[in-house]
């Protein structure tokens, strides 16, 4: 074993007459690494050594190609909403097309007059179904309401009877104790508190630059390890 | 000190989130297309430059990737280990065809020469050894650090190897004789970062007391950069083209400098990503991009970022704060 991995002051120092290539008395073993192979070295085809300029030049091309590209990119992933934009302006027209032909209607609709006994039986049934829709609605709404109410009022009564730690016993519920895990990490907690909690500053707060005190590690010891 | 030539400031550009550990080195590809980086994940992830989307994850070392780098002339990369393992990996097929073998300890750095066909790495064995990269045979040995070395320059004239250790000592090596023919003990801490400059003939080398520029054949000490020294522990270095010397600090800052005077022109500290640690900053490598207008740093939040020059900036937004000193008068060391 050798202790060159070790902490120690002294590590293995190298030189001509110690180890794999000492001079004299060397090692009779050879490393399957060191027989021959590859034994003929490839070059790179000789071209004609670009000037800093053109390098430069070239570099800035890329760069701008990368930007433009990300650009369309970004015009493309907005270009949805730029179209509903465009439905919105265009709306008015349509009902302006729409009103037209309500219009057309109104004076088809005085010409073939037998056919609307049959369409006010139908509208009369649909308007009956949508009356008894609407209150089961109001019902169930009205249920719920009443509901929440009640668990509102015991949780306060609970709160009354129990919330004071001073009055409740020892063995009760109740306790001053902070409830956090002995092995809890501190150190990354609420780093991001007075950021604003738009989506993206949510998800970069949330990353934790270390292996094993990130969300994936933990979520996977949690999966695994509990 | 003369009047110190003017540099925009560095601005952040981009953050690129994706290693699961701190990462430590970075090296760029000749075509400047992509950039490779390694971490504590023991993984290298290559990154497309321009758009900071990730290519490629090789996996294979077993502890954390300490050092990269990719060769001009081959398609192949090298990286070093914690694991004592020195791998070199085809670009073509992204696998590994070769393993350098002898390294005791943690291979911290690794350099490639620019001409010969031969790999220098060093380490917490204190030793540094060059590699005949086709046949995987150890050519040197250079033992001579007390310490684990820290950082390795190669360049295609004397010095060939530069090594800094953490015995902080600077040690400029002859690659034809295999030895040390300068020992440089003007730091008082482990030099951890060496640069050379892309056009002159000079080097510079950090530690934690300061940062010192130096001429190249024999080593002769040029200027200390930082006229107040800044404390903190340097990490690495780099220099481009324009002058711009650049130091990233464990504390997390980033200072930029004018190469000619030291002047500091600019500051950065770098902020954690979001769901760090505030002491998780900290700068472990950074790298000029082949046009020496990005800036890649390797942090310890597990993010790389790129810098850039501010456009928007002028000697009238961003003037030099500076004073003759009366000659006879400056300090000296």
């Amino acid at each position: 074993m050798t202790s060159a991995a070790r902490p120690t002051f002294h590590p293995a120092v190298g030189g001509e007459d110690i180890g794999y290539y000492r001079m004299e008395a060397g090692t009779r073993q050879l490393s399957v690494k060191d027989m021959p192979g590859h034994t003929r070295l490839k070059f790179r085809r000789t071209q004609a050594q670009k000037s800093q300029d053109e390098l430069k030049a070239e570099l800035e091309q890329r760069e701008l190609k990368v930007l433009m590209s990300k650009n369309t990119s970004k015009a493309s992933s907005q270009a949805p909403s730029e179209m509903g934009d465009s439905k919105n302006a265009e709306a008015p027209a349509i009902e302006d097309v729409d009103e037209e032909r309500d219009a057309d209607d109104i004076v088809a609709g005085d010409v073939d007059s037998d056919d609307s006994s049959d369409d006010e039986d139908e509208t009369m049934e649909l308007m009956r179904e949508l009356e008894r829709i609407k209150k089961e609605r109001e019902e169930d709404a009205a249920r719920k309401e009443a509901e929440e109410k009640a668990r509102r009022e015991k949780e306060q009564q609970d709160m009354l009877l129990r919330g004071n730690p001073l009055l409740a016993g020892s063995s009760s519920a109740g306790s001053f104790a902070v409830k956090r895990r002995w092995d809890d990490d501190i150190i990354f907690r609420n780093q991001a508190r007075n950021e604003p909690m738009s989506k993206k500053v949510l998800l970069l707060s949330t990353f934790i630059n270390d292996t094993i005190r990130n969300d994936f590690h933990k979520k996977f010891l949690n999966k695994y390890i509990k | 000190m003369p009047r110190p030539q003017w540099h925009a400031p560095w601005k952040l550009m981009r953050v690129i989130s994706g290693h699961l550990g701190w990462v430590r080195c970075v090296a760029f590809e000749p075509d400047n297309q992509w950039f490779v980086t390694g971490a504590g994940d023991r993984t290298l992830k290559l990154w497309d430059l321009a758009s900071g989307e990730l290519k490629i994850t090789l996996t294979g070392h077993i502890s954390p990737v300490r050092g990269v780098v990719v060769s001009d002339r081959h398609p192949y990369m090298f990286s070093v280990g914690e694991d004592k393992l020195v791998k070199c990996w085809d670009l073509e097929c992204n696998k590994v065809i070769r393993h350098y073998h002898g390294h005791l300890s943690g291979v911290y750095c690794c350099s490639l020469h620019p001409t010969l066909d031969v790999l220098c790495t060093g380490g917490r064995d204190s030793s540094v050894r060059v590699w005949d990269i086709r046949t995987k045979n150890q050519i040197f040995c250079l033992s001579g650090h007390k310490d684990t070395v820290a950082s390795l320059l190669t360049q295609g004239v004397d010095p060939q190897i530069i090594s800094g250790s953490h015995d902080s000592t600077v040690k400029l090596w002859d690659l034809a004789a295999g030895k040390a023919y300068a020992t440089l003990t003007h730091h008082k801490k482990g030099v951890r970062a060496l640069a050379l400059h892309p056009n002159k003939y000079l080097f510079a080398s950090g530690s934690a007391d300061n940062l010192k520029q130096w001429k190249c054949p024999e080593g002769v000490f040029m200027k200390n950069v930082d006229q107040t020294p800044y404390r903190a522990v340097v990490n690495c270095m780099a220099v481009n083209h324009d002058d711009v010397m650049v130091a990233g600090y464990d504390n997390g800052s980033i200072r930029f400098m004018d190469w000619k005077t030291g002047y500091n022109f600019h500051t950065e500290q770098t902020r954690v990503q979001p769901g760090s640690l505030e002491a998780e900053a900290g700068i472990f490598d950074c790298c000029f991009d082949k046009t020496g207008t990005r800036l890649i740093t390797c942090e310890a939040d597990k993010t790389i970022k790129v810098w850039k020059e501010d456009e928007n900036a002028t000697p009238e937004t961003h003037p030099i704060e500076w004073k003759a000193v009366a000659p006879g008068t400056e300090k000296r060391w």
